[in-house]
């Protein structure tokens, strides 16, 4: 390793893969609704 | 036109066709023989025929000519694929060696994408070689054979023996073996509407009648690829293969090239709702590069590449081979595949409509009795149906084999039944038709006494018999004989035993020539008693099919009681019952409702038979139909998949898709089997590229809009989607779940989009998930800084970044098909067979291994991954195979199931 973790650019890190989790949410909140709702 | 080499007066010409045929068709038979050098004793020596090979060439008709090795080998370079990889090796060349400075030159990239460019169209080529070779062995398991005269022997032949000159005979059911000249006939007609789409059978006979305007309605002239519908013929052979008019057709036209099936119209609109999503995505992944990245030579090879990799290239390939491994399984189990596409049909099968005799039967019909009007068993009844069966020169079904047998066997006992064949002389024979069903045969005495001797089915016997002989005396035919006859056959129909009548009368005509018409006035004199148990295991094998969720219904020409008895011997359920005579009043729509209701159709004629399988299709059934006689051909064309047995007669072996080595249900039981296995391995082939390929548009269209270089370098795309090209070559290998084969499956386009959609995000989420942390962590960490920070190694950055997502990329794309193979939980209650699983763990270890390569990897622009990156991957790809099964189970619940 070159530089020190603390050295990384954990900000913008933590806001893009809060972009990506809520991404993942709201993706499995579809299928779930679609798959559990009634025909 | 071709011309074909004639030999005239012992020396050799050449005619043009139309004289050919017409010098053939107005020669006396005298000057025919001369004509061919035979006789009617047909070819005299082997050596003849051999001679006659050489110069006319074989029977065979190639359809179109097969291309030269070399050339096939070419041709499986020509794809999308190959193009691009050449491209991007020309431009590497450019860049790389032509234009870099002294010292820096270096072409290894192009020479690694020509021998990318090698490997794929060589292993295309071979594994195409491979298929076409096994499925034309498999054929060639089926023989057609055609009854020839030799030296005055007849003897049955392979149509591809047949020679000019060969003196041929046909009977009913027989195919046309080669263009022929006719020498004698009788009721001879044939259907030659593959040749000219009439479906009017028109007669045949050996003079020229009428005013003839085209070669097909010389009326003593038959063709190749038409088929005997009633009476015989002898012929002698005067075209044989691509000389054949029907050779001359199929070899100029693509007469051979079946007809798209809803399977291959599935498997093309999966390509085009690829092609289609490549056509949206191309443009907009070259622009956003393009004004985002500013090099527009990179961005157009990226936006080409990502072409390639989301054209199903492979598709055709692994569908073929899938098909091809399905065949020759199928071909181990004595199921051979005629069409390999009728593979898919055979899995989606849930109707199995079948003739009785053979299939439920044991097909050793015996010769039980012979009794007289009275019911007492009467040798003179035998000795007139032998006459009957020896006589006729139709198809020798297995009542005329047993009572032929029967006969010869009981003259030791009774010398009435001896040398009947040398007492009396034929005179001639009113051949079996489907719609008489009964035949007749004129024998004269050596006192000269002529006498018509008829037999059949008993109501049909009936209506053309005026007089009844009772004891000795022969009276006319009264209500009460007609009572007497119909509960006697009832009687024997309920044990199952089939029954046909015999009448005679003597004298019939003054003059030697008889036809339909003469068949009237006769005697009823007995009726014969056949028994043809049922087989052994055709109760265990109904089971087994109704288990897969075929249902099964029994079309037969018999009588309902004889099949009802057949039926409880079984144990099958009946559950109703209709006629011939019904069928025949029903409209379309009636029929289609009471098809649903029974499933045991009896009395029917061909065309019947032929109606019910349609309207059962109409319903919306996959209709396979099961049978092995001429009048099975017309219900063997209409079904979804025809299947007949390699002892068929030549008409049902040609109308069918399947020929069974073997008449055994379950002999079937494991063809639908192999077929749904076949189809749940294209499934999941095709649901996972689609799926896969889908998820890859959003990666890189994010990729695109928000990172400052390629994800990936063209050529590394294009690596990509050759490893797991390669890898899928063990799809057609893979297990499929017990589950899965109870269905009959059906090919349904709608749900691979809907499949897309569910499955597709799901990796381009981890795809995100691997850009994020390689580039705001790995990358950092091992290229010294951020990107755009002055002491960053900008290009150790952008390798490790393009390697990061190269390997995360292969590792689940290669792990999906495991999650979404089964519906059950992947590795624990359903493996994948060694060969997927030694595929995909062959795939990942080459994408893992590239970067650590010395000399490839820096070609390839990959470099060397730290160990903190695998920590990531194995934690990333455990996270997307727990949630690619949450997603297939929220998808299966909603759908029912995966594939």
């Amino acid at each position: 390793m070159k530089i020190s973790l603390g050295e990384l650019d954990w900000g913008p890190f933590s806001i893009w893969l809060g972009v990506i989790l809520g991404a993942l949410v709201l993706f499995l909140a579809v299928l779930f609704i679609l798959a559990y709702r009634k025909k | 036109m071709d011309s074909v080499k004639g030999n005239l007066a012992g020396k050799p010409h050449v005619f043009s066709d139309e004289i050919r045929y017409k010098k053939a068709s107005e020669s006396s038979l005298d000057e025919l023989y001369a004509l061919y050098e035979t006789s009617s004793d047909g070819l005299a020596s082997e050596e003849a025929v051999e001679e006659k090979r050489e110069r006319y060439g074989r029977n065979v008709v190639v359809k179109s000519k097969k291309k030269n090795a070399l050339l096939r080998l070419l041709l499986s370079f020509v794809n999308p694929f190959t193009l691009v990889l050449l491209i991007l090796a020309a431009v590497s060349f450019i860049t790389d060696y032509v234009l870099a400075a002294e010292g820096e030159k270096s072409a290894v990239a192009s020479i690694i994408i020509v021998v990318l460019v090698l490997v794929s169209g060589v292993f295309r080529f071979i594994q195409e070689e491979k298929s076409g070779k096994t499925l034309e062995k498999l054929s060639n398991l089926v023989e057609t054979t055609t009854a020839v005269t030799r030296a005055g022997i007849s003897e049955e032949i392979p149509l591809d023996e047949v020679v000019v000159g060969d003196v041929v005979s046909f009977a009913v059911g027989d195919l046309i073996s080669a263009d022929v000249r006719i020498l004698s006939a009788k009721d001879f007609f044939v259907s030659q509407s593959a040749l000219s789409g009439e479906a009017e059978p028109v007669e045949k006979s050996a003079d020229l009648r009428g005013n003839p305007q085209g070669l097909s309605d010389r009326s003593n002239l038959a063709f190749l690829g038409s088929t005997v519908v009633s009476g015989s013929a002898k012929a002698l052979v005067i075209a044989v293969g691509n000389s054949t008019t029907y050779g001359q057709i199929a070899s100029k036209s693509n007469l051979s090239k079946n007809e798209k099936t809803a399977f291959d119209k599935g498997v093309d609109s999966v390509s085009w709702l690829l092609v289609r999503f490549m056509l949206v995505m191309v443009p907009a992944v070259l622009l956003i590069n393009g004004f985002t990245k500013h090099d527009w030579l990179q961005a157009f090879l990226f936006a080409i590449s990502i072409a390639v990799g989301l054209t199903p290239e492979m598709l055709p390939m692994i569908v073929t081979s899938c098909l091809a491994k399905g065949a020759i399984t199928m071909g181990k189990k004595k199921v051979i595949v005629k069409n390999i596409n009728s593979i898919q049909n055979f899995g989606a099968m849930d109707i199995l409509c079948t003739d009785k005799t053979g299939t439920l039967t044991q097909d050793r019909v015996a010769l039980e009795d012979h009794l007289n009007i009275n019911g007492v068993t009467d040798y003179r009844v035998l000795r007139h149906a032998f006459l009957n069966s020896y006589y006729q020169t139709g198809l020798k079904n297995l009542m005329d084999q047993s009572i032929i047998s029967k006969t010869k066997e009981l003259s030791n006992t009774y010398p009435a039944l001896a040398n009947l064949d040398k007492t009396y002389t034929k005179v001639d024979e009113i051949p079996f038709d489907f719609s008489r069903k009964r035949m007749s045969v004129v024998v004269k005495d050596a006192s000269g006494k002529t006498q018509m001797i008829t037999k059949g089915a008993v109501e049909e016997i009936l209506a053309i018999s005026s007089f009844a002989e009772v004891g000795d005396n022969v009276v006319p035919m009264s209500e009460d004989i007609l009572d007497k006859v119909r509960s006697m056959v009832a009687s024997y129909s309920r044990r199952g035993f089939r029954i046909i009548a015999v009448a005679q009368k003597n004298n019939p005509s003054a003059v030697n020539s008889f036809g339909i018409q003469d068949e009237k006035d006769m005697v009823l004199i007995g009726y014969l008693i056949f028994f043809d148990p049922p087989k052994e295991s055709t109760a265990k094998a109904l089971a087994h099919l109704q288990e897969y969720g075929v249902h099964t219904k029994v079309l037969t020409g018999d009588s309902a009681e004889v099949a009802e008895y057949v039926f409880q011997l079984v144990g099958l359920p009946l559950e109703g019952v209709l006629l011939g005579k019904d069928v025949e009043g029903m409209d379309e729509k009636s029929l289609q409702i009471g098809v649903e209701k029974c499933n045991l159709f009896a009395k029917l004629s061909p065309e019947d038979k032929a109606r019910v399988v349609q309207a059962l299709r109409h319903n919306g059934h996959v209709v396979g139909y099961m049978g092995d006689g001429i009048n099975d051909a017309p219900a063997l064309k209409a079904a979804d998949i025809g299947i007949s047995v390699d002892t068929a007669v030549d008409i049902a072996k040609e109308s069918a898709h399947v020929i069974l080595l073997e008449k055994d249900l379950e002999v079937l039981v494991d063809g639908i089997i192999e077929g749904r296995k076949t189809y749940a391995n294209m499934i999941k082939y095709i649901k996972m590229t689609a799926s896969s390929n889908f998820g890859n548009i959003f990666s890189e269209l994010a990729a695109a809009a928000l990172l400052p270089f390629l994800p990936m370098l063209p050529l590394q795309l294009l690596l990509l989607n050759l490893i797991y090209d390669f890898s899928c070559i063990a799809i057609p290998f893979d297990n499929v779940d017990k589950e899965y084969l109870q269905k009959p499956r059906k090919w349904d386009a709608s749900s691979l989009g809907r499949f897309m959609l569910w499955m597709g995000p799901t990796s381009s989420i981890f795809d995100w998930l691997t850009y994020l942390v390689m580039y705001f962590v790995i990358c950092p960490l091992f290229a010294g800084g951020h990107w755009g920070d002055p002491g960053t190694d900008s290009a150790l950055f952008i390798a490790l970044f393009q390697t990061g997502w190269f390997v995360e990329s292969m590792a689940s794309q290669s792990l999906v098909i495991h999650m979404i193979r089964s519906n059950k939980i992947p590795l624990f209650q359903s493996r994948a067979s060694w060969q997927l699983c030694l595929a995909s763990l062959l795939a990942i270890g080459v994408a893992i291994a590239l970067p650590f390569t010395p000399g490839v990897s820096g070609a390839l622009g990959l470099a060397p991954l730290p160990w903190v990156y695998f920590i990531y991957l194995i934690l990333a790809i455990l996270l997307y195979m727990l949630l690619a099964t949450l997603a297939k189970n929220l998808y299966k619940r909603r759908y029912g199931e995966v594939l």
